[in-house]
């Protein structure tokens, strides 16, 4: 029933709207590879008049996305160019498709696949998306992409519409999400769950406006839908960095996934439960997404978490000297308004130790 | 399909689930602050802390009562006499009572059976109600439970006079159509309200928000940017802002407010907003002007 899943790339369009340099989109075109990517998307209005090296132009991945307009695609296609999403705006007044036609027919002389994207599919009743069906197989549409430009739908919403345009279309659909509301993970895995196979996806969801995070979509596949032909994650965090950190940009620590801190565990409770068993409290592995558990001491840590911290370096605590040590952990937390590094850790023990000692002699 | 019209309201546990996320610690004078401003917006419910964690948190949630709000403060307790003992004696009227419903945590957190959950909340909850507290609940990892188990618990509930049962999507591992599902049944045959409690692992704490208010649910847990255990809880601002735009219903909490809430927790927790977050995103407030 379900079938594979491929993301369209929209990480190098952000790139390229941030201005970052060729040499480093050359690096990132590789990493974002290992990810089962089907197209890298790159829109006219992006693209540097010149400068764009030969090797990123031709790379057989990049689909170039513009507007109807005969000058656009005169462009498009003097910079060589074989895949070519034409890009249309649906307006109610239109009386005439006659500009989108043109455009087609001037695309198909020299394109190897054209995608008919509409950027509003949302706004747009069956009736009126139907209308456009005869266009793609006259022009040999490779996939139909539905663009929620605005994030005006909800999961629910994306399931029932793709179901039911999926029985009249000619050719398969392609969604592409936006994420102004938090929803673009939820509305790709809809997309997914109603037989389309191609999403639009970014690392973290970058772009203006943003889009489902790709670590995101591959992994709620993979492990929460137990699809085990998605690329590996074993690498994933560290991938998403270095692309991210080409464009300048650092990533929340609390990323889903991704992030330092999803795999930092504090609370008291918390860290009881992960160490009589990770399950508990993680519904993935760290490992599955390049990441390691950290075991962090601070506020809300319990005596369990002392215990388990010292016994990683040969100290046994007992459940006094766990309860004293906790709560002038907390105070320390709380006054310098983080937790406290293994350093600090062992300055409180020590210290107290020797108070302990100098009491005595 | 749209039941959860008929009420629905957000409960913010920014200061308990959300202090709890690693490395995060916010000062009284934040705390007091952010809980003038999550009552300027019009939150209802505010999660305030867990008494039990000793006396210094104990004077801040004394300070936070002392506040003139017209959002009720909520005492978390796990189900210990010491530790619901220790919320009477802050002056809490709200209490939260949590335990596990999912057989794992039973069996390998707390080292015991079924039966062992239901005297213990049984034990609790008379303590609380016998000061004439209001009672809520909280069922951990109910997305990995029986459902059934589940609403023996609320039934238990009930008869102690809890007011509503928190559902608990503890470690993520729900998405949007198993979220509708699950809710859409436990909704009818629960002897409480629900209170959806989402977390983000897989980026759809929102998205499964956004379910279970459709399956029916009347409360959910959120917290101000997210912030929380890992990847963070279902988000206030994403969760209000959606439930306008898709459903054009109101929770009672003003929209306006919705970027400055989110500046707030950003600076007490030292975790700045990324540009591309949803609704609060510095990208996202642009495109939604």
């Amino acid at each position: 029933m379900r079938q594979m899943v491929r993301v369209s790339d929209q990480t190098i369009n952000e790139a390229l709207r941030l201005g970052t340099s060729m040499a480093a989109i050359e690096l990132m075109i590789p990493i974002l590879k290992k990810y089962e990517i089907a197209n890298i998307d790159v829109s006219l209005d992006y693209l540097p008049s010149d400068g764009v090296p030969k090797q990123i132009l031709l790379h057989p991945l990049l689909r170039c996305k513009m507007h109807s307009s005969l000058e656009e695609i005169a462009q498009v296609r003097q910079m060589g160019f074989s895949k070519v999403i034409v890009s249309w705006l649906h307006q109610p007044s239109q009386s005439s498709l006659d500009q989108l036609i043109d455009a087609l027919m001037a695309v198909r002389e020299f394109a190897q696949d054209i995608y008919l994207c509409i950027e509003n599919a949302e706004d747009l009743s069956i009736p009126e998306l139907t209308s456009y069906w005869p266009l793609l197989s006259r022009y040999q549409v490779k996939r139909f992409i539905y663009q929620d430009v605005r994030s005006s739908l909800e999961p629910l919403g994306v399931c029932r519409k793709l179901e039911s345009l999926q029985q009249t279309v000619p050719c398969p659909i392609e969604f592409h999400g936006h994420n102004t509301y938090g929803l673009a993970t939820a509305n790709s895995l809809a997309a997914l769950r109603s037989g389309i196979q191609y999403v639009a996806t970014a690392v973290s969801g970058v772009g203006s406006p943003n889009h489902a995070p790709m670590e995101e979509v591959l992994m709620a596949v993979k492990h929460l839908w137990k699809q085990d032909q998605v690329p590996s994650g074993s690498s994933l965090t560290a991938d998403c960095i270095e692309i991210l950190s080409y464009m300048g940009i650092s990533l929340p620590v609390d990323k889903a996934l991704i992030g330092r801190d999803v795999f930092a565990h504090e609370s008291g409770i918390h860290v009881d439960g992960i160490t009589k068993n990770p399950l508990l409290y993680e519904v993935i592995q760290p490992e599955e997404v390049g990441q390691t558990r950290q075991l962090i001491i601070g506020k809300h840590s319990g005596t369990a978490s002392l215990k388990i911290k010292f016994l990683q370096w040969n100290l046994e605590l007992d459940q006094a000297e766990a309860l004293a040590l906790l709560e002038k952990v907390r105070r320390l937390a709380s006054v310098q308004k983080r937790p406290l590094s293994d350093l600090e850790l062992h300055q409180l023990y020590w210290r107290r130790n020797q108070m302990d000692q100098s009491q005595l002699g | 399909m749209m039941d959860g019209k008929m009420g629905f309201q957000l409960v913010d546990t920014t200061f308990r689930d959300g202090e709890q996320s690693a490395g995060v610690v916010f000062s009284t004078e934040e705390k007091i602050n952010m809980a003038i401003a999550l009552d300027r917006a019009g939150v209802a419910w505010i999660e305030a802390g867990i008494p039990a964690m000793g006396q210094e948190e104990q004077e801040t949630l004394r300070s936070l009562l002392a506040l003139p709000l017209r959002a009720t403060l909520i005492a978390w307790n796990r189900a210990e006499l010491a530790d619901i003992r220790a919320s009477l004696s802050c002056g809490f009227s709200c209490i939260h009572i949590s335990l596990p419903v999912s057989d794992l945590h039973i069996s390998q957190k707390l080292k015991k059976d079924r039966e062992w959950v239901i005297q213990q909340l049984r034990t609790a909850l008379q303590l609380v109600q016998s000061y004439g507290c209001t009672i809520t609940v909280g069922a951990e990892d109910t997305s990995r439970a029986d459902s059934d188990f589940f609403l023996k618990f609320a039934d238990v509930a009930a008869q102690y006079g809890a007011t509503r049962i928190r559902f608990a999507d503890t470690v993520g591992c729900l998405d949007p159509f198993m979220t509708f599902d699950r809710l859409q049944d436990v909704v009818k045959r629960c002897s409480l309200p629900i209170e959806f409690h989402g977390h983000n692992d897989f980026g759809l704490a929102t998205a499964n928000t956004l379910a279970a208010f459709q399956a029916g649910v009347q409360f959910a847990s959120v917290t101000l940017a997210g912030i929380g255990e890992r990847a963070g809880n279902a988000s206030l601002e994403e969760v209000v802002a959606s439930l306008e735009k898709f459903y054009g219903y109101h929770c009672g909490i003003e929209a306006s407010h919705l970027g400055s809430l989110a500046d707030l927790v950003a600076k007490a927790s030292n975790r700045p907003l990324f540009p591309y977050r949803p609704v609060v995103g510095s990208v996202c407030r642009m495109t939604m002007q």
